[in-house]
């Protein structure tokens, strides 16, 4: 199904873009007024964004906080009104509208655990309902989140939807973290999903924070949680077709809060609180891995050809013992929403900032959003969404940096921070090593990132069912990464200063058209046509300069040595256009068959278009009465599909790279081989699935089985050395295999007026195999992580130890075996709420992320060195054992001594036949995520609170406790720079615990007004 | 209404053509040089000037296997060698330098033959820029055919590592002849170093009097680098290593006992408690190397004190004891360069044997000459023979590797490789 020759791009960029010009004049109409309030059928309390219709029209508004709704200018007669909302149960009824009158309509919503009248709008083209979608589709809504403690888009998506990973990163605050849906389908590519924020597709790539703060920026930060209406996931290759080429890895819409009619609504949110540690190292160490750093007893290292203690003190050591903080947590936020019969408004504004459990730590975010719909007439609506969102932090250095505060602090007599200056080590006793890690405060690593978001879109509807929708989107990110070492600083005494610049620009123009026409009662057609242009310009930029005359605030021209090291920009583009018809067959059986054509910028010279096709079926069995009256609602469904991944900008290129030869002279070497024929991976997904409302709404549950098999994939073919050109091609020849099982379950299981226990749950099991990948059989991704044919992928190899337990035998040690995932395989989040009065809840949250390994490189460097506490008994032991000749494992042994040491612990803790491998362990986790505690005022006296109209006092609790047989301190890090630094670039799989900083406990308290 | 909606469509569809047919779906690279570009004359100094970073950049990714396999250096750090530091080298350990050096000798081999095949016959014979590829082809070759323990060529079957030293001496023999009839007087940087390259290889090749010949055009002061740049992506790691980190350190080798070899700079590093400091592994005393002290130091490829102790070994090996006089009295030559005082002639053919290998490795340390020597001396069934390679702890059992292996990564990726 593709074409490989002859077949130009010019094609489907015409194509794509004809629809754009297809619109109709306006017409408008209108003689009455319909108003109403929606509130909730067992709390009588009022419903906010309650959608509210006209069936058979694009006529609708929302609910405000007071419940309330207008629906202006009716034509007179009798109309169908229609209400939804996300986790309520849809009713309707038959209004008459009276010329010049008001008609009043209310409306009480029942809760329901699955909805089938839903709408969702990712994937499937136009706005349908879910009865209707033949795919999974994961949704989070502001109810879920209203009183848990989440920042930004991230946070609201860990845990929450089932097979999406979110893996923290990092415990620096201002970290962004790594997100996955339904693992990892692909070899070489990018495993980040598609991100659309209002209808506009964002940039959607990490981006590494520079060689200090080594941890990301990742673009779901910059989206304030407190905006979000809610989020809709599609997952994988069957639900996400009509996205095309770039969207194998799934997608993420992102909704943003809407205007309604009515006066202006006011919110109001203060959060107050502080970061305090966890453990640091190994739960088991009692050093702390010297973070507390004045305790006498346990500052030692260990001589390991002697066993003889090296004790060490740190006169930089704060007066309190330790190096932690609590750093201030604070955060602000202010929102207005209101509107006419015409033009409906949100705006909102924010201020955050984390202060860290270090020194120095400062991470400042804040923005503004405004969203602005204009609606001339029931036919016609133009949308303006905008944001700006500015992020600042300042990072403590971290990971594998000489710097970094952990590899520093928890290396004990190895630290590169010794010394001091002037008379700091005057007081230390000779004999006792003199460490002064206080000077890692003094580096300034700053990342600096701005984000602009703007788009129009325009709803025109000329039918009552006809409809066309334009967007037009544009979006900016700049983001600036500085390590600074000051002049004067420990270790690097003359200064350095590097920083490192990507820009990134994304317009993106969008049309889609529908078509609704009925065959009969029973037979109804909804035909569905788009095309999308996405442009992309991209520029990195590092620079270092080092070597400073003083102590000036540095800049590129102040010192004595610059190194210019990269400069990388690109633009590229993919266009395309898509068909879609589904058929109804009596509102119960729904078939929907599609499309894709897509062109790219990246495909070789000799590769034509793509074209991606979809079919799903959705039935819903619950709407026959012979169905079992249990169910409130029930649907089966099914969906095949496919969806690609273009290759990297310069895969297709030979090409040369330029370098300073000689002195100073311009030189030349082979840099890429390139790859003509090269096109995208695709990946073909099966699933299937129901969903099911049980019990009068209080049981939902959600089940799918996938199976994604990506042919073409994009496997870096290595070529001999000898041929010059050492970066590999990268060629379409790969076969992988992921499937998995993935359920959503929430329940109501005691509902009474005044008291509410309810509780949610997803998980995920997930396997990978890599089929072929042609004749090199396997593929390095970095940190010892492979991907080989017919195992798991990506995966750990390297040294194992065959009989770990084994007590005082030497380790039988097997070389480049599997060791296990890099990425978790199985997924669960855990979820509980207690309402009492609906004034008072208790929410409490737990994730779970298991089947991973990780590399725990602190304790592999530090045991080495003789600075790894939990080794210290076993390495005065195998002194003692090692005998005369100091070799372990020979005749002259004293071999009692290890008696009773297991062989994994001998293997860990020598000095000698040290390998990672050995120190690569089980990452698996649960964390307590957060408890809250939150309490609605009564209304009674919400007024004499500034005249509020509501009023409640949040109190929070995130990651209180860690659960792990990890050794390490937080198995959910990652030193980010190991990843590739490029966007469109090969990236790598392994991730490593190299002296990062583990998650902070966070405790808030949270104050919400509304005005 | 239908007819204008279909007028505004095919409007549409002429306007948005031509779009399609431009290159709005190519993608932009700017900063990219693509390979069609580099047939241009203008573009060939570039290519050259590339080669040059390639050798250089080459001799220094093998600096570090090579010191610790030949035991210049000792490991006294934190990076995972593997068994380097024993002296086993394997396949796995040697991915990096192993393909730095064959895309130094890639670039030098095609771009020769690129600029051939776009030059006319006599400007490609009368060109400055062909002489100077054809030395920097000549030098990495030798550092191939010196370092490795077979050599594959352009993704090739394997063949012995001499095939290295003839195909170097017939580029630096290219280099000669060329830079002359480009004009380049005997004395230019390029025709001499070309000549002491040549006296190397064709001493290796066993010629030990054409060796001399060569070796005799190059004066003692001369010296020609491999040219590293710290403001580049071309700077000396094992500066960086030995300054920035405490990776390799001279203790426990023969150095160590020859403090104040002015051809071997080094000393003992003591912490700010007046302590012998240790390497980054914790334990081994530092004794820092400082012939490279700064990253912008350039590696030696060859130099005129280097020609005379080719000559003095020229003279042990032609003239047996009759030639110790000869061979001493070039050594003290070499050594007056570096205002040492002259030696004493030794009193048999196995001392002036030893006087001239220390001599030999002070004068070429740290320039990845002397894995080869060692090796070459190990295999010499005379009097040059050394036992360096058998393990003293355990003679006759172990051997120490003498030469890097095919990497991991040829040895994968070359059909031609077994």
């Amino acid at each position: 199904m593709k074409f490989r020759r002859g077949l130009g791009a010019g094609p489907a960029i015409a194509a794509a873009l004809l629809a754009l010009a297809w619109s109709a004049p306006l017409s408008a109409q209108a003689t009455g007024r319909i108003q109403g309030t929606i509130t909730d059928a067992r709390t009588q309390q009022p419903l906010a964004a309650a959608a509210v219709t006209i069936q058979g029209t694009k006529i609708g508004t929302v609910t405000g906080e007071d419940g309330k709704y207008v629906l202006p200018n009716i034509e007179a007669g009798t109309h169908t009104i229609q209400v939804r909302r996300i986790s309520y149960g849809s009713t309707s009824k038959p209004v008459t509208v009276v010329a010049g009158q008001t008609a009043t309509a209310d409306f009480a919503l029942s809760e329901v655990a699955v909805s089938l009248d839903q709408v969702v709008v990712t994937g499937t083209a136009v706005a349908s309902r879910k009865k209707e979608v033949g795919n999974s589709v994961g949704m989070v809504n502001a109810d879920q989140i209203a009183n848990a403690p989440v920042v930004n888009s991230q946070d609201v998506l860990a845990g929450r939807v089932a097979s999406v990973t979110v893996l923290g990163n990092s415990g620096q605050p201002g970290a962004g973290g790594t997100v996955m849906i339904r693992g990892t389908n692909t070899i070489s590519q990018s495993t980040y999903p598609l991100i659309y924020v209002d209808g506009v597709r964002v940039f959607n790539e990490p981006t590494r924070n520079g060689w200090g703060g080594r941890n990301n920026t990742n673009p779901l930060q910059n989206i304030n949680a407190n905006d979000i209406d809610h989020v809709e996931v599609i997952k994988g290759a069957a639900a996400t077709t009509l996205y095309g080429t770039e969207a194998s890895g799934g997608v993420i819409q992102i909704f943003t809060k809407r205007g309604v009619s009515g006066a202006p609504s006011w919110d109001v949110d203060v959060t107050q609180g502080f970061n305090d540690s966890n453990h640091w190292g190994d739960p088991d160490d009692p050093t702390n891995l010297w973070v507390d750093c004045n305790n006498t007893d346990l500052m030692y290292g260990l001589n390991l050809s002697t066993g003889e203690k090296k004790p060490f003190m740190d006169p930089t050591c704060p007066a309190d013992g330790n190096w932690t903080v609590h750093g201030q947590i604070q955060r602000y936020g202010l929102s207005v929403r209101g509107g006419s019969d015409n033009v409906k408004y949100f705006v909102s504004g924010n201020y955050d900032q984390n202060e860290g459990m270090l020194p120095t730590q400062k991470a400042r975010n804040g923005g503004v959003r405004a969203n602005m719909t204009f609606a001339p007439s029931d036919k016609l609506s133009f949308t303006m969404s905008t944001a700006y969102t500015k992020l600042d932090n300042r990072w403590v250095g971290d990971g594998n940096n000489s710097e970094g505060f952990l590899l520093d602090v928890g290396r004990a007599t190895a630290t590169y921070l010794h010394g001091g200056k002037g008379h700091d080590c005057d007081n230390v006793p000779d004999g006792v090593y003199c460490v002064t890690n206080g000077y890692v405060f003094d580096q300034n690593n700053t990342t600096g990132s701005d984000h602009y978001l703007v788009g129009f879109t325009t709803n025109y509807a000329p039918l009552s069912n006809w409809n066309n929708k334009f967007s037009v989107g544009w979006d900016y990110t700049a983001i600036r990464n500085i390590t600074n070492l000051p002049f004067g600083f420990l270790d690097t005494p003359l200064g350095y200063f590097w920083d490192e610049n990507t820009r990134h620009t994304k317009l993106s123009l969008d049309y889609t058209g529908s078509l609704q026409n009925d065959f009969g009662k029973s037979l109804a057609s909804t035909f569905s046509w788009g095309g999308q242009l996405f442009r992309d310009r991209h520029r990195w930029t590092e620079i270092d300069v080092q070597n400073f005359a003083g102590p000036v605030d540095p800049t590129l021209v102040t010192g004595a040595q610059l190194t210019y090291r990269d400069d990388i920009p690109f633009a590229e583009t993919n266009a395309g256009f898509f068909l879609q018809e589904m058929l109804a067959w009596r509102d119960r059986l729904f078939v929907t068959g599609g499309i894709r054509v897509d062109g790219n910028s990246a495909f070789g010279d000799n590769f034509g278009l793509q074209v991606y096709p979809k079919l799903s079926v959705a039935y819903a069995l619950s709407d026959y009465d012979w169905f079992p009256s249990a169910f409130d609602a029930f649907k089966l469904r099914a969906a095949v599909g496919e969806s690609g991944k273009a290759p990297g900008a310069f895969d297709k290129l030979k090409s040369w790279q330029a370098e300073t030869a000689n002195e100073g002279d311009p030189g030349v070497r082979p840099d890429a081989i390139g790859n003509p024929d090269i096109g995208p991976e695709r990946t073909q997904e099966i699933e299937l699935g129901f969903d099911a409302g049980l019990f009068q709404g209080r049981l939902g549950l959600e089940a799918t089985v996938f199976r994604a098999t990506t042919r073409e994939a994009l496997v870096p073919v290595t070529l001999p050395p000898s041929g010059g050109f050492l970066s590999s091609r990268i060629e379409n020849i790969g076969k992988l295999r992921n499937e998995g099982f993935e359920a959503q379950l929430n329940g109501s299981f005691i509902r009474t007026t005044d008291f509410e226990w309810s509780a949610r749950a997803n998980m995920t099991f997930m396997r990978s195999k890599a089929l072929d990948l042609g004749e090199q059989k396997e593929v390095y991704t970095g940190l010892n992580s492979y991907i080989k044919q017919g195992d798991p992928f990506p995966s750990f190899y390297g040294k194992r130890v065959l009989n770990p337990d084994a007590l005082g035998e030497q380790p039988m040690v097997a070389t480049d075996t599997i060791q296990g995932n890099v990425n978790p395989d199985k997924l669960w989040g855990f979820g509980t709420t207690l309402t009492y009065k609906n004034a008072l809840t208790l929410d409490v949250f737990f994730e779970h992320q298991g089947g991973f390994y990780i590399q725990n490189y602190t304790a592999y460097q530090n045991a080495r060195r003789g600075v790894w506490y939990p080794c210290y008994a076993t390495q005065q032991k195998m002194i003692q054992a090692a005998g005369p000749d100091g070799v372990l494992y020979n005749d002259d042994d004293n071999a009692g001594a290890i008696a009773d040491v297991p062989a994994l612990q001998l293997a860990r803790c020598s000095a000698d036949d040290y390998d990672i491998g050995f120190w690569t362990e089980k990452g698996d986790f649960t964390k307590l995520r957060y408890v809250t505690l939150t309490y609605a005022l009564p209304s009674s006296l919400t007024p004499k609170i500034l005249g509020a109209n509501s009023a409640s006092v949040t109190l929070s609790a995130r990651n209180l406790f860690t659960w792990s047989s990890y050794h390490g301190g937080d198995p959910e890090v990652e030193d980010f720079t190991d990843q590739s630094n490029l966007v469109g670039v090969a990236g790598r799989f392994g991730r490593r615990d190299y002296y990062m900083m583990p998650s902070p406990r966070a405790y808030t308290l949270s104050v919400h007004l509304n005005f | 209404m239908n007819s204008i909606r279909k007028w505004i469509g095919l409007g549409t569809l002429v306007l948005l053509l031509p779009l399609g047919a431009c290159n709005i779906l190519d993608v932009e690279s700017p900063g990219k040089i693509t390979d069609d570009s580099l047939n241009d004359p203008d573009a060939f100094p570039s290519l050259v000037y590339g080669m040059s970073y390639n050798l250089a950049n080459a001799n220094d990714n093998v600096e570090e296997i090579q010191t610790l396999l030949s035991g210049e250096m000792w490991h006294g750090g934190s990076y995972d060698w593997g068994k380097i530091p024993r002296g086993i080298i394997l396949p796995e350990d040697v991915d990096g330098a192993w393909s730095w050096m064959q895309q130094a000798q890639w670039v030098t081999d095609h771009g020769v033959e690129r600029m051939q095949g776009v030059l006319t016959p006599e400007d490609f014979g009368s060109s400055a820029l062909v002489a100077e590829a054809y030395l920097y082809g000549g030098f990495i070759d030798r550092l191939i055919g010196e370092v490795v323990c077979e050599a594959v060529i352009d993704s090739a079957a394997p063949q012995p590592n001499t095939v290295e030293f003839e195909r170097a001496k017939e580029k630096f023999t290219k280099a000669i002849e060329i830079g002359t009839a480009a004009g380049l007087p005997a004395s230019d940087p390029i025709i001499l170093a070309a000549y002491g390259g040549r006296a190397s290889v064709t001493a290796w090749l066993g010629d030990w009097a054409g060796a001399v010949a060569d070796a005799q055009k190059v004066p003692a002061e001369f010296e020609f680098d491999a040219i590293l740049n710290a403001s580049a992506n071309n700077s000396n790691t094992l500066a960086y290593e030995t300054h920035a980190r405490y990776e390799y350190t001279l203790w426990g080798t023969l150095f160590a006992d020859h403090y104040g070899d002015p051809r071997v700079p080094w000393d003992t590093v003591f912490d700010e408690h007046g302590a012998v400091a240790v390497g980054a592994n914790g334990s081994t005393p530092m004794f820092q190397q400082n012939k490279y002290d700064n990253e912008d130091d350039d590696i030696p490829l060859t130099h005129g004190t280097e020609m005379l102790v080719l000559r003095a070994e020229a003279a042990l090996r032609t003239d047996g004891a009759a030639g110790i006089g000869e061979a001493i009295g070039l050594l003290n030559q070499a050594r007056a360069v570096y205002d040492m005082s002259p030696l004493s002639t030794p009193g048999s053919l196995d001392e002036a044997w030893a006087t001239l290998r220390y001599e030999r490795e002070a004068t070429v340390f740290l320039e990845n000459r002397h894995l080869w020597d060692v090796r070459r001396w190990y295999e010499d069934t005379g009097p040059a023979h050394d036992n360096y390679l058998v393990d003293a702890a355990d003679p006759g059992q172990e051997i120490r590797d003498s030469c890097i292996p095919i990497s991991r990564e040829e040895r994968n990726s070359n059909p031609n490789v077994p």
